[in-house]
């Protein structure tokens, strides 16, 4: 989806093809957006112009800033959505942006010519030229659905899976392999009596994801909130578990595809840490008139019937009626180091691939894949320079680099330790970050870059101002960096210390309190920014070959030629490099460099 | 590195041969294959006594083959099979005779049987590549093929079995442990349990791991002085008589020396092992009134060296009346000279009485030298972990990343902050063995926690 708001927000006719258009943007298993690094990247694609965060605060139920207590480079913005209203959202943010045209049916097979991509066929023997493509198959590629014993072929509940495309794009050159997830079961809101649980509200004042919500005004959510609430597994349950374990596909060996660790099964929860006597659900309504609950932390495959002994030995489930039962998926993706880091595929020119077929997890990664992909699509067509995101500038970047360069051992998902600058790339910067880059590429329009660019001058101002009064020689008084750092709130120290004038609204105050706490570490970080800049400024040859570089072991002479790294820097991001290995490289470029032959 | 004047091919296809012992004529040399066709190349140029087939394993007797295929001598032969072997391919030992006309011939033979010259330090880099050594033990390679002394080769040796990596693996572990800690509470607040350290927790653990590093660099000390060698610098008054012990230190007369005060202007540098430990012993100008500005600036050159020294040797006349007072400063020793001559009052506290003249007394001076300066044979060494300055940068560089991370963490700084400490601390370890990605790091995390959200 945000492929095509990004292409069609720079010009280019749109066919977004898809198996069933009802079913756009379900959010098929968690109802909810953002998190500690996801919520990262939800503000960065909102900062470039994207369409989740503005459809996440709008069907939002429940807003919740993660590490609310911690440093701002670590918090996250989350918010539960509304099931039946995000996607009518979501597509009410695209129609706006005219240039999409909706087409039902599945695509079978891409047609290439002159090694280019021109067309895509779908089943129904439909054929539609374009000059580039974006795939985001989510879990549908040659899905299958296990719940016990039972296998069957779908990309989520009720859905049909994409058998044929897998085929094709394996002709084509594309190396796909297999993951797995899962999800948990869902049960009947009414049968279950809230107050049994431990309540958990959302936060009072709620935190928005769009920078477009971050106003003068506080944010108000469109929607009435709902709470969720607290629930805890027990030995009861994991003994049903252990029991039940030679009827799990994950354990009887019907699924050999790796899957998360950091959203595991229940059965690897049980297993795993067997020494634990409870594990913590959150149940979460799925939308304010949504008839089913979503158990966060008991994704599983078990049969239907452990599945239920399970939620009926849970303390407050007793009466729970199952809606739906949990089930794992399994599908193919393209592992991604065969991606530029435009995200076009290397063997194929012109398709670009996006989301879960990339080897990643989670709503938010999709998107933001989604809009590097489509806006790269997009210049392809137009003729313009690709976007690579800066992984110094950007959870984006990060995340793309991760991926082309070190690849995928199990779905990846974001987090901040993944950022060597985290306290940089804190999510209320996103916008100073980014969205003059996505102005740069058109992805922006003119006003909105010109309201973040007054966000950001105002802060600036407002933080002068503070040096200027108090960085005076004699004076005994504290700097107000250091009292915020020590705790003094922000608004106290402002409104002592600023005049009327330079007097900042809220979430722009919340920003200059975390620059002044944050003041040394990160003109630290610019620093070794500047040192691992250093590194990517080594370019190798993009036809280095590899294959005559004496010294290296075989297995990383394949992983460089197979990521073919466009610096040193990226080299040295390849796993399994060495500082012997990259000393040889280093040796090599600068020989190639110096002796013109 | 040398990689421009390697052959540009694929070192999994290519067998690589060298000699491995040194030029020149000797008893024995070793000539050594490495690569998949070791043995396919060793049975071209070596023939077993009666037309046996050659075995893995167990050395050989037979006829080595010149290029024409003409018994050239008589030689051992012993295949190795991967992956059990020095560079973890597979590897063919050649003992020969020492001559060179036979070891080169022999090179030539295994080159026309397919295999190619050797780069320097290609086995090494070879058995890095294959996992065989970490990049501390090929250091050690290097050191113990350069080194000057028995003890040198001692050290080495026992880095290049490993001892660094022991020491240091488990330090940048209990290091990586902690940041996993760290980062899990900040990724994984919202998990089902509070994952979050207490600060006191971390500044304990930073600071035990920081007390850790400090204690292996003190144990390293003596295997560093080895290593690196010790400065003894002479001081005195001018005209005391310090070349001359300079002199009959070094065994040979290195500087001149004359009845006149003021003869030694410059620092002189000589290097001498003592019971294994390499010194250089320094002497320099005569302090005391200057009698001109060359005067003045030996002198000033005298005390700079004195300030960096290992050991400084305080050198006075005993047949003169001055002497040092008080007792004697750390890392100094009293020596007094002209002890052939009637002493002008009793010795000073401490002192070491010695005539350059006569020889008297210059057996204990370099006994109490080398026991002043911990040399190895005095004292065994307890660690070679940190001996390499190199290795002993990068541990003292975690080690203050450690002390500032858990000065942080008693501020209750956030975790954020100590993340990017002990991040660094990390990173220092590692670039002695080897380096660290952040999917390591989330390895770390997820193999101890369990996290659901």
């Amino acid at each position: 989806m945000e492929a095509a708001a990004a292409a069609s927000r720079l010009g280019v006719d749109v066919v977004l093809l898809t198996l069933d258009p009802a079913s756009l943007v379900r959010l098929s298993c968690n109802p909810a957006i953002g998190g500690i690094g996801k919520g990262h990247l939800v503000r960065e694609i909102d900062a470039l112009g994207g369409v989740m965060g503005l459809a996440a605060d709008a069907a939002g139920t429940h807003f919740r800033l993660l590490n609310r207590s911690r440093g701002p480079a670590v918090q996250g913005p989350r918010a539960q959505q509304d099931y039946d209203r995000y996607p009518g959202v979501v597509q009410r943010l695209i129609e706006s942006e005219g240039r999409i045209e909706l087409k039902a049916g599945e695509a079978i097979g891409l047609r290439v010519d002159g090694g280019r991509v021109v067309a895509v066929e779908s089943a129904d023997g439909q054929v539609f030229p374009a000059a580039a493509v974006v795939l985001t198959s989510g879990t549908f590629l040659r899905g299958l659905l296990f719940q016990g014993e039972s296998v069957v072929p779908g990309g989520r509940a009720c859905e049909a899976p994409a058998e044929a495309l897998s085929a094709a794009l394996s002709a084509l050159g594309l190396r796909l392999d297999r993951f797995k997830t899962g999800t948990p079961p869902r049960l009947i809101r009414r049968s279950l009596d809230p107050s049994r649980f431990e309540e958990q509200p959302g936060d009072e004042r709620p935190v928005p994801f769009s920078f477009l919500n971050l106003g003068d005004a506080p944010f108000r959510p469109a929607l009435p909130q709902l709470s969720t609430w607290l629930a805890y597994s027990n030995e009861r349950v994991h003994a049903l578990v252990r029991a039940g374990l030679g009827r799990s596909p994950l354990y009887s060996g019907k699924i050999r595809a790796r899957g998360p660790r950091y959203c595991p099964s229940f059965e690897d929860k049980v297993v795993r840490f067997a020494d634990r006597d409870r594990h913590l659900l959150h149940l979460e309504p799925m939308g304010i008139d949504h008839p089913w609950i979503y158990v966060n932390g008991l994704s599983t495959s078990l049969p239907p019937e452990i599945q239920a002994e399970i939620v009926a030995s849970i303390e407050g489930l007793e009466g729970a009626e199952v809606a739906r039962w949990g089930y794992a998926v399994e599908y193919d993706y393209a592992p991604p180091t065969q991606l530029l880091p435009t995200l076009e595929a290397r063997a194929v020119p012109g398709l670009f691939l996006a989301g879960q077929i990339c080897g990643t997890t989670g709503y938010e990664e999709a998107a933001g894949l989604g809009l590097v992909a489509g806006a790269n699509a997009a210049s392809a067509v137009l003729g313009r320079a690709p976007w690579v995101p800066d992984r110094l500038q950007s959870y984006l970047g990060v995340m793309v680099d991760d991926l082309t360069t070190a690849g995928v051992l199990e779905p990846y998902r974001m987090f901040t330790s993944r950022a060597e600058l985290r306290l940089s790339l804190s999510a209320d910067s996103a916008d100073r970050r980014l969205t003059p880059v996505g102005e740069a590429l058109g992805l922006v329009p003119a006003s909105r870059a010109a309201r973040a660019g007054a966000r950001w001058e105002r802060i600036e101002r407002a933080r002068e101002a503070l040096d200027g009064a108090f960085g005076g020689r004699g004076a005994r008084r504290e700097l107000p960096a250091d009292r915020i750092r020590r705790g003094d709130p922000h608004e106290e120290v402002f409104a002592q210390h600023l005049p009327a004038e330079l007097r900042l609204p809220g979430p722009d105050a919340e920003t200059l309190a975390g620059l002044l706490r944050y003041r040394g570490y990160l003109e630290r970080e610019q620093r070794e920014a500047g040192r691992l800049a250093d590194a990517e400024r080594v370019r190798i040859p993009g036809d280095f070959a590899y294959g005559g570089l004496s010294g290296l072991s075989n297995e990383l002479r394949e992983r460089l030629d197979e990521v073919r790294p466009a610096s040193l820097g990226q080299a040295s991001r390849i796993p399994g490099m060495t500082p012997a290995a990259l000393g040889l490289l280093a040796a090599a470029i600068g020989q190639r460099v110096r002796a013109p032959s | 590195m040398g990689g421009g004047r390697r052959t540009v091919t694929d070192p999994q296809t290519v067998t690589i041969v060298a000699h491995a012992t040194p030029a020149g004529r000797a008893a024995l040399a070793l000539v050594r294959l490495s690569g998949p066709d070791s043995a396919a190349i060793a049975a071209r140029i070596f023939a077993r006594a009666r037309g046996a087939p050659l075995v893995d394993g167990r050395p050989m007797l037979g006829t080595l083959l010149d290029r024409g295929g003409a018994p050239i001598d008589q030689a051992v032969l012993t295949l190795h099979r991967a992956p059990h072997t020095v560079t973890g391919e597979d590897v063919a030992e050649i003992t020969l005779h020492g001559s060179p006309v036979i070891v080169r011939e022999t090179l030539a033979a295994c080159v026309l049987a397919g295999a190619r010259p050797a780069a320097p330090g290609e086995f090494t880099l070879r058995a890095l590549r294959a996992g065989k050594i970490d990049l501390a033990q090929a250091e050690a390679v290097r050191d113990l093929v350069e080194a000057a002394t028995v003890e040198q080769a001692r050290i080495a040796a026992r880095q290049l079995g490993g001892e660094v990596s022991a020491a240091i693996a488990p330090l940048a572990e209990g290091i990586f442990e902690l940041l996993a800690d760290v980062e899990a509470g900040l990724d994984f607040s919202d998990g089902e349990e509070a994952l979050a350290l207490a600060g006191a927790e971390v500044a304990g653990r930073a600071e035990r791991l920081a007390a850790q590093i400090d204690a292996l660099a003190g144990a390293s000390e003596p295997a560093r002085r080895v290593r690196e060698g010790a400065r003894v610098v002479l001081l005195g008054p001018t005209n005391s008589g310090k070349s001359s012990i300079f002199n009959k230190l070094i065994g040979y007369g290195r500087v001149i020396v004359t009845p006149e005060p003021g003869t030694t202007r410059d620092l002189i540098e000589e290097q001498l092992v003592l019971e294994g430990l390499p010194i250089v012993l320094v002497d320099a100008a005569g302090v005391g009134e200057p009698g001109g500005q060359a005067e003045a600036e030996g002198m000033r050159r005298a005390l700079a060296a004195a300030e960096s020294a290992h050991l400084v040797l305080e050198v006075y006349d005993l047949s003169r009346p001055e002497r040092p007072v008080g007792p004697p400063g750390a890392h100094r020793l009293r020596v007094g000279t002209h002890a052939d001559l009637p002493p002008a009052g009793p010795p000073a506290q401490g002192t070491v009485a010695v005539s350059p003249l006569t020889g008297e007394g210059m057996t204990a001076l370099r006994a109490v030298i080398a026991e002043q300066l911990h040399a190895p044979g005095a004292r065994p060494l307890e660690s070679v972990a940190l001996a390499t300055e190199r290795h002993l940068a990068a541990a003292l560089e975690a080690r203050d990343a450690l002390v500032a991370a858990a000065g942080q963490a008693r501020a209750g700084e956030g975790a954020e902050l100590l993340a990017i400490d002990l991040r660094r601390a990390v990173h220092a370890l590692r670039e002695i063995l080897g380096e660290v990605g952040p999917e390591a790091l989330l390895e770390r995390i997820f193999a101890r926690f369990c996290i659901g959200k």
